[in-house]
């Protein structure tokens, strides 16, 4: 096609060129008509692979027409002829289109019907993924007439042996239950239960859980019997399953288990209730007492609450005298954080908690958690401890996954964590700790993450108050995000240095150029300037002081703020309404403390309020602003300063304003005011004032809005009550505007306007303006002026920002479970949104959870744990047995007196150690009856631990069942050995253990004459006991057989690569080894049987628990053999630092070989919950048999062997170096003739065996030179490198 | 669950339609979606103004509500990437990570597959794949098959190849294996004549940097990116020289969390090509005595209102940037000579209101103003401490008119900087050992520490 003479430049040119015609774009534009398309299906032939390339044009062209959005159902009949066409890619493309029609019309369900036969043929092929592929395609035609073949189809391939297919089975269920009637249904539940049951693929339990979860989501009692394989699995399962299940198990934890006291009353969450800034409505003492404001609410307007509508002031019930609650700081949880207030011991004012001293509680300086004076409350080790067995399980399978690189998961798991765990500092922590992680992600899972910090962070801000900088706004956050942050970050300003960050913060955030985020940020501050108080309030005494400052810097930023940004009349209204917030805040108490404030912030706060409201109703009448405030001379500098101001607020803010101003104006009363403030304007000039500002109002009045009417109305009111003498001119603009008021359209500024004139004419002040007050009832009672003055200027509580403790919104019952689609948008989205049930009364029992001995026969019976279990277990530690994990987590909970562990095991390890007999005791017994009883007495010694199931093994043994140790399966087996071992190990060492020989004994066959011609093996009971005698379970040192019979340490493990645990381990022979694999079950003589002695050791500081050996599941290679049977050494319990422990392990292979490394086993030695994979190879030195050979028929057999059969090295020997030890160290050979006077003899002869071919080895080594003879060629230098490798 | 999948191009147009449980959703969602993303296109005009983000569009919430469509509320969540929205379109309660995860997922799979950047065009040129893609990677609205390794067992990566073979009339009946392993992030077997791993530390420094140069917020992401062709099933052992500079972590699903818990080891069986082995930030302290290496001092100036003529206003920019010598960066051995910035870049968003700039100075590097974006991009490439740059630049604007709630954005720069072979936290990989094969890999460890979103405040 291309000219090779080109330059590849230009070859690559062309290439381009012609691959941007070539890609699948060419189908967007319109340049093929679709008659060519139908005629081009039309003519082409399915089974002609030829015509592929017509077929993939075509289909691609109708998927870009689907993806365009056109029609293309008419093409139907012609591709459902294409079902069967030989090209995947093509057939895909058809299945996708198929999907998208069947269900379009009558026509295309009649047509659909013909391609079925082609799935069914799918389900039946020999690749597991075409198999999965026909299901998922058959299973998402909706055609009612098919429903009885798909669901044949799921129930086949739920049977599949490829766990992905049933992996698409699980899937298929949801999608046909939608069409079942109820026996159908009832068929699709129990296909799922068996899934979930039998299976232990982590693929199939992901899709079965998510099957659960759309089919039965409130039948979790259907998963008792698969919550703990689903726990231990957790780890394994897919990021999607995983999210779905630990939602699952959540509500299954909470209808199950009975809630525990730590979840209320955890460490973390007793920190965080004293910590967090609340209000309460109840009256109660309050301890602190620096607070008390016991201020009748009155229904006067609030002013300005249109737009803050978080401040609660709003939701306060009127008349209900409420303090605000002020609690007194604690420590957080990271002690580097916190200063110096640890000495305060406060006493948590809750109605259920006794006095809490509360010290410093850390997690990561254990060196302080020691020093500080905790009281056993805090002690957080024992916080999970009440919580039941499985309860605590769930949690802790679950914790790990906080480190998922998917965000979803950890969410997931905080949620679990947060709604059904105990609130333990450290849980706590560690849920901060990834949250803040997982917001770093890309911007839209930073929301959704972000909104639920936001949550969490009101309830429990200790856990991201370390975090305070990871949530600064940055100049690239979308809008959604910065709001969100600046929620967090005013809810975690708990700490004086926080307060200041944030303050800081907000300083540049106000100026933002969205209004909507400068906005919230104005009120931020507002918020920060009133928690400043609670929190210096709850340090010291002296702290109100600061606090007072910090609000006077807040005023004075908005009071700046308020001028520079006069062109955003948002932002200056917003800064007016804030700044009237904290004017009344700071005035709440200032008869208690009066407020220092030398700068005079407060007056000029207030001038600039006046002076934009006079602007702002002057503009609103159309008025030039100069009429206003012309009286005297500041207000005539003012005057030509309010040119320059420039900026009508928005309605909220007037309505503020006209309020302080109110308040300012009426100061020459006895009711409390403002009474620094204007100081410097005489009684007159005020009055002044007073007169042009109700002026400005009464002419504004029809213009104004709402909120300003009604604030009109109350400013009216005031007046009239409190300069009632004289005055007339003004008396008769305030029932002006009251009347006003009373013929507004509004209904509730008529109200308001109507009750007050009725008031105020009760107390008969009302004189000028009647109109519409004639049909009020006489009031027989004549109000006192000063009663009503009173109820109409008496100070109110200060607006607060803050959230109200057990406030709806914030606690559980009344929202969302954070991080749900329902919480982010507000309201049920569906019903799919399920609510976590309330905790259970008790917790369930936990049999329930347990499964029948003959539920697990028959699971292993299934072909589904044939393929499905050897996969699943990849990485996963506890995926044994359930009666495996819980003698672990019994072992685990003590330290040292392992023996107790497993006598206090639960039944199920009880059972499977009974159990464990069986195949030993089952055994060929041809003993003597005295030795099969004393076997009897042996074992029943044996499995005292096991309580009356020893009754039972042994009345099997008697039985002698056929069975032998083979059938059953070699991970079964292993883990018996173990159950089995760790009882005569635990049971004091050596003497029990022999127990086991005699039945292994029996399998010695005379003919074994495998070490020394003198000891040929005697089938006598004497012989046998004295192997017995001979053979401790652990070799000590001394041992010289040991020594003789095995080759030099290899090392397995080194310590740097498994946390300071070394293994070691040297192959066993001649009579050493055939003892240890009598005892280990395994056939003596075989040649491809190895026995390892293993020698652990702990180089490290701590101490190695449940150090055990697992086989590895092996794929069958072509040149690698197999084991056919694994015997691990039994698992160590216990290993301390810098002691070791010795163990056999015994490996009979498939076959054996006399190549070099072809035998393989792959092992992971497992320690505590970590673990090591590790190769067993044995070289072909160590399979060597024994055997015999005169000196006479050595000289002979080497000197036939020549060529190929011998190879020789020229080496230089030094006579000190004990090369007989090194060469029979490093394989198994026997020396021949006199061997024990090397040097002075100067030849040393070796002869083995090969394992496979039984051709002898020849070695003879001179002084000078290595000679290795033997028939098999390629062994030749496999041995010279051997010897080559001992002698360096 | 996800109804419907939806890909829209930059300019709102559909691109992929699919639907997962056998109900159409119509396209009027998509429409609703894209009224509201487009009331808010940014005005950057979609060009990454500040960071490698691209920001098409700027307040459109993940995750909203559609109500009154023909099945009642539906709900959309929704990512952008590569200038693409992806809409998940979901009928209940989901957990929205899970699908913005997903979608994520599905948008680097794009990648992986079509190469940087998966935009409209390779998307529109990979459609059937895509669509092939979509099958394998959803089943009734789950997430079925997400691992790249087990996808391109299954559905072959477009190559020039085989784009040469269907332009022709030959179409390769060959077949990928689709063998499904039972480490679903692994193919099975993998052979490579030449057996290497590279191993790259990565530190991003995320900050924000007053004009005067003080440090206000600081944080270290590290990830570590590895490059792995090796064959068979190798199982490999990371080791630490100090692991406890770590102060939280999370790692690919390969690896054994528990082996990291007890040893501070990371003990994985790698998936074949690039991946992310793990991510980590370091601990506070580290963080907070953090010095950054590069320093820029912005000064911003609006000329004056009264000064002006009209609403159009004259505003001058001055830039000073450099290299510190006092960087707590932490080098590796084999690094010599003076700290080298590589890459170093800053980028000067305008204010909206800008009209154009003039008289344009730097004394090194080179600038270029970006007339539709309003971003002056200033490149200084390769610079040691011994060199000082600055920038003038002067721009003319708009000023915003009283009551129209538009203010002059503050501007924040951004800085992109790397500099190879050093390392904020000083991490560095002590061993790095494979078991299970017997061969000996070729192994490359290095560490780089780069910008992230590295932002210096004007105001």
């Amino acid at each position: 096609m291309w000219n090779a003479a080109d330059p590849a430049t230009v070859l690559h040119q062309q290439l381009a060129s012609a691959l941007s015609t070539m890609g699948d774009a060419q189908y967007w534009e319109e340049s093929i008509s679709p008659a060519t398309i139908q005629q081009s299906l039309l003519e082409a032939d399915p089974s002609n692979p030829h015509h592929t390339s017509t077929y993939l044009r075509a289909m691609k062209w109708l998927l870009a027409s689907i993806s365009k959005g056109r029609n293309v159902s008419d093409f139907y009949p012609h591709v459902v002829k294409c079902v069967g066409v030989v090209n995947l890619e093509v057939r895909k493309m058809v299945y996708m289109y198929l999907v998208q029609y069947a269900d379009y019309d009558t026509t295309t369900r009649e047509l659909s019907l013909l391609s079925i036969n082609s799935f069914q043929r799918g389900l039946a092929d020999a690749e597991q993924w075409i198999r999965a592929l026909a299901l998922r395609v058959l299973t998402s035609i909706r055609i009612p007439d098919i429903l009885q073949i798909q669901i044949l189809g799921v129930q086949k391939c739920a049977a599949d042996r490829s766990p992905y297919v049933r992996k698409c089975a699980a899937n298929a269920l949801s999608k046909l239950a939608p069409r079942c009637d109820e026996l159908q249904f009832s068929l699709l539940l129990e296909l799922m239960q068996q899934l979930l049951e039998d299976d232990s693929n982590t693929m199939v339990l992901t899709s079965a859980l998510i099957a659960f979860s759309e089919l039965c989501p409130d039948q979790l009692h259907l998963l008792h019997k698969c919550f703990h394989k689903i726990c231990h699995l957790l780890t394994d399962f897919d990021e999607w399953g995983q999210v779905v299940t630990i939602d699952l198990l959540a509500r299954y934890c909470r209808q199950f288990f009975k809630q525990p006291v730590a979840w209320k009353e955890g460490t973390a969450e007793r920190i965080d209730r004293q910590r967090r800034v609340r209000r309460t409505l109840i009256t109660e003492k309050n301890n602190t007492g620096t607070e008390q404001h016991t201020a009748a609410a009155i229904p006067v307007p609030t002013p300005s609450l249109a737009e803050t509508s978080a401040a609660a002031g709003v939701s306060l019930p009127p008349r209900v005298p409420h303090k605000i609650k002020r609690r007194v700081v604690k420590k957080g949880f990271y002690s580097d954080e916190e200063d110096e207030s640890t000495e305060e011991e406060v006493y948590a004012q809750d109605t259920n908690g006794p006095a809490l001293p509360i010290s410093k509680a850390f997690r990561e300086n254990p060196v302080s958690a020691v020093t500080a004076t905790a009281s056993p409350t805090v002690l957080e080790d024992h916080e999970d401890s009440e919580l039941a067995p499985d309860h605590r399980l769930l949690l802790q399978s679950a914790l790990p996954l906080l480190k998922s690189r998917n965000a979803g998961v950890v969410l997931a798991v905080c949620s679990l964590q947060y709604y059904c765990g105990v609130s333990s500092i450290k849980v706590r922590a560690a849920m901060g700790k990834a949250l803040v992680r997982i917001h770093r992600d890309r911007r839209e899972i930073q929301y959704v993450v972000l909104t639920s910090i936001r949550t969490l962070a009101k309830e429990c801000p200790s856990a991201f108050a370390p975090f305070l900088h990871d949530f600064l706004v940055k100049a690239m956050d979308p809008p959604f995000t910065r709001l969100i942050k600046l929620d967090i970050l005013s809810s975690l300003a708990l700490e004086p240095s926080a307060i200041q960050l944030v303050l800081k913060e907000l300083g540049s955030y106000v100026r933002h150029g969205d209004r909507r985020f400068a906005c919230a940020a104005i009120q931020a501050v507002g918020k920060i300037a009133e928690m400043a108080r609670i929190v210096h309030d709850r340090r010291d005494a002296m702290g109100r002081d600061e606090a007072n400052t910090i609000a006077l810097n807040c005023l004075h930023g908005l009071l700046t703020l308020s001028q520079t940004v006069d062109h955003r009349p948002a932002l200056v209204g917003e800064s007016i309404i804030v700044m009237q917030c904290i004017l009344q805040l700071m005035r709440s108490d200032s008869h208690v403390q009066p407020v220092k404030d030398p700068n005079y912030v407060q007056d000029r706060a207030v001038h600039r309020i006046l002076l934009l409201l006079v602007y702002t109703l002057s503009k609103k009448r159309d008025e030039p602003a100069i009429d206003a405030g012309s009286e005297d001379e500041d207000e005539d500098a003012d005057a030509s300063k309010l040119q320059s101001v420039g900026v009508s607020l928005p309605a909220p803010a007037v309505a503020s304003a006209l309020w302080v101003i109110g308040e300012c104006l009426l100061s020459n009363q006895q009711s409390v005011s403002f009474s620094p403030i204007f100081g410097k304007y005489s009684i007159e000039e005020r009055a002044e004032l007073r007169h042009e500002l109700l002026r400005l109002v009464a002419k504004a009045f029809p213009l104004l809005h709402d909120c300003e009417k009604e604030q009109s109305i109350h400013f009216a009111t005031r007046l009239l009550l409190t300069e009632s003498d004289g005055i007339t001119e003004e008396e008769k603009i305030c029932e002006q505007i009251l009347s006003l008021g009373r013929l507004d359209v509004n209904p509730d500024v008529r109200d308001q306007a109507r009750m007050f004139s009725g008031m105020i004419h009760a107390g008969g002040s009302l004189k000028h303006d009647l109109d519409g007050i004639e049909g009020l009832p006489l009031i027989h009672r004549k109000l006192e002026k000063e009663q009503m003055l009173k109820m109409f200027t008496h100070a109110r509580p200060p607006v607060s920002f803050l959230p109200v403790e057990g406030d709806m919104t914030t606690s559980e019952s009344g929202a969302f479970r954070f991080g749900t689609l329902s919480s982010m948008v507000g309201h049920k989205a569906r019903n799919a949104y399920v609510e976590l049930p309330p905790w259970a009364a008790e917790n369930s029992p936990s049999s329930l959870r347990e499964r029948d001995p003959n539920d697990k026969k028959s699971t292993t019976s299934l072909p589904n744990e044939k393929f499905g279990a050897p996969n699943s277990q990849f990485y996963n530690d506890g995926d044994d047995s359930d009666s495996d994990d819980s003698s672990s987590s019994s072992s685990s909970s003590d330290d040292d007196s392992s023996s107790s562990s497993s006598s206090s095991s639960d039944d199920s390890s009880q059972q499977s150690s009974s159990r464990v007999l069986l195949p030993m005791s089952s055994g060929k017994i041809t003993q003597p009856s005295v030795q099969n009883n004393t076997q009897q007495e042996k074992l029943k010694l044996l499995s005292l631990n096991g309580g009356d199931a020893s009754d039972d093994s042994s009345s099997s043994s008697d039985d002698s069942s056929s069975s032998s140790s083979e059938s059953s399966s070699n991970g079964e087996q292993g883990r018996l050995h173990d159950q089995f071992d760790l009882i005569s190990m635990n049971t004091g060492g050596q003497p029990h253990a022999d127990a086991l020989i005699p039945m292994h004994i029996t399998e010695v066959s005379p003919n074994n004459n495998y070490f020394g011609v003198a000891n040929v093996s005697l089938p006598s009971v004497a012989d046998d006991l004295k192997g017995l005698v001979l053979s401790p379970p652990v070799a000590g040192p001394t041992d010289q057989n040991w020594e003789r019979d095995s080759g030099a340490w290899i090392q397995l493990v080194r310590p740097e690569h498994a946390g300071g645990l070394s293994v070691q381990g040297r192959y066993l022979r001649g009579f050493t080894k055939s003892q240890q694999v009598q005892k280990l079950g395994l056939t003596v003589d075989k040649p491809s049987v190895v026995c390892l002695q293993l020698r652990f050791e702990n180089r490290n500081q701590g101490v190695f628990r449940r150090i055990r050996l697992l086989q590895r599941s092996q794929p069958g290679g072509s040149s690698i053999i197999r084991p056919r049977l694994f015997v691990p050494p039994p698992e160590i319990n216990l290993l301390e630092a810098g002691k070791q422990a010795i163990g056999i392990l015994g490996i009979d292979f498939m076959e054996t070989s006399d190549r070099d490394g072809s035998m393989q086993a792959k092992v992971d030695i497992k320690y505590g919950s970590g673990g090591i994979p590790v190769e067993i190879k044995p070289s072909i030195g160590d399979l060597l048999l024994p055997c015999q050979r005169s000196l006479s028929e050595f000289d002979t057999a080497m000197a036939r062997l020549q060529g190929f059969q011998r190879v020789e090295l020229s080496v230089q020997l030094d006579a000190s170096v004990p090369i007989k030890d090194r060469i029979l160290g490093a394989a198994s050979l026997t020396v021949v003739g006199p061997g024990s006077d090397w040097p002075s003899n100067g030849v040393l002869r070796f002869v083995g065996s090969l394992p496979a071919s039984g051709d002898p080895v020849y070695i003879l080594i001179t002084t000078s030179k290595v000679t290795v003879c033997c028939d098999h060629a390629l062994v030749v230098s496999n041995i010279m490198n051997i010897i080559k490798r001992a002698l360096q | 669950m996800i109804q419907s999948l939806f890909i829209l191009s930059p300019t709102g147009e559909v691109l992929i339609e699919r639907h997962f449980r056998g109900v159409v959703t119509s396209r009027s969602v998509c429409d609703t979606f894209w009224d509201r993303a487009s009331e808010s296109i940014n005005h950057h005009g979609g060009v990454s103004a500040i960071s490698d983000h691209e920001e098409l569009y700027d307040s459109v919430p993940p995750v909203m509500e559609v109500p009154g469509s023909d099945q009642g509320t539906l709900y959309v969540i929704s990512c952008l990437r590569d200038g693409l929205s992806y809409l998940a379109v979901c009928p209940a309660e989901v957990s929205p990570l899970l699908i913005l995860e997903f979608l994520h997922r599905v948008a680097d799979i794009f990648v992986d597959y079509f190469g940087f950047p998966a935009d409209e065009s390779a998307i529109k040129d990979n459609f059937s794949t895509v669509y092939q893609l979509l099958e394998e990677m959803v089943d009734y609205g789950w997430p079925l098959t997400t691992e790249p390794n087990a996808l391109k067992a299954m559905i072959r990566p477009p190559t020039v190849m085989s784009k040469l073979l269907q332009s022709t009339t030959v179409v390769s009946d060959e077949l990928p294996s689709g063998t499904v392993s039972n480490m679903p992030w692994r193919t099975a077997d993998v052979s490579y004549s030449q057996n290497e791993i590279y191993v790259d530390i990565v530190e991003e420094v995320d900050a924000i940097v007053d004009a005067s140069g003080a440090v206000i917020s600081s944080d270290v992401s590290g990830s570590i990116q590895c490059q792995c062709q090796l064959s068979g099933v190798p199982d490999l052992l990371l080791t630490f020289k100090d692991p406890t500079i770590i102060d939280d972590w999370s790692f690919h699903p390969c690896v054994r969390y528990s082996r990291y818990e007890e040893d501070s080891v990371v003990s994985f069986v790698p998936p074949d090509g690039n991946f992310e082995l793990m991510s980590y930030r370091i601990v506070p302290e580290k963080v907070r005595s953090l010095n950054p290496p590069v320093f820029c001092h912005p000064k911003w100036n609006y000329g004056d209102r009264s000064t002006t003529s009209g609403d159009m206003r004259t505003g001058r920019v001055t830039l000073h940037a450099g290299v510190t010598t006092l960087s707590s960066l932490v080098f590796s051995p084999s690094h010599k000579g003076p700290v080298v910035v590589e890459d170093f870049c800053v980028n000067i968003p305008f204010p909206r209101q800008t009209r154009s700039t003039s008289n344009l100075r730097v004394d090194f590097g080179t600038a270029v103003y970006n007339e539709a974006a309003k971003v002056l991009r200033w490149n200084l490439g390769k610079m040691d401490a011994s060199k000082k740059a600055s920038l003038t630049c002067s721009f003319s604007f708009v000023s915003p008119k009283v009551g129209e709630e538009e203010a002059l954005d503050p501007p924040h720069l951004s800085l992109n900087w790397k500099i190879p072979l050093a390392s904020v936290s000083g991490l560095t990989v002590s061993g790095l050992s494979v078991t299970r094969e017997s061969y000996h890999p070729y192994k490359g460890v290095r560490n780089i520490a780069k910008s992230g979103i590295f932002q210096v405040r004007c105001s």
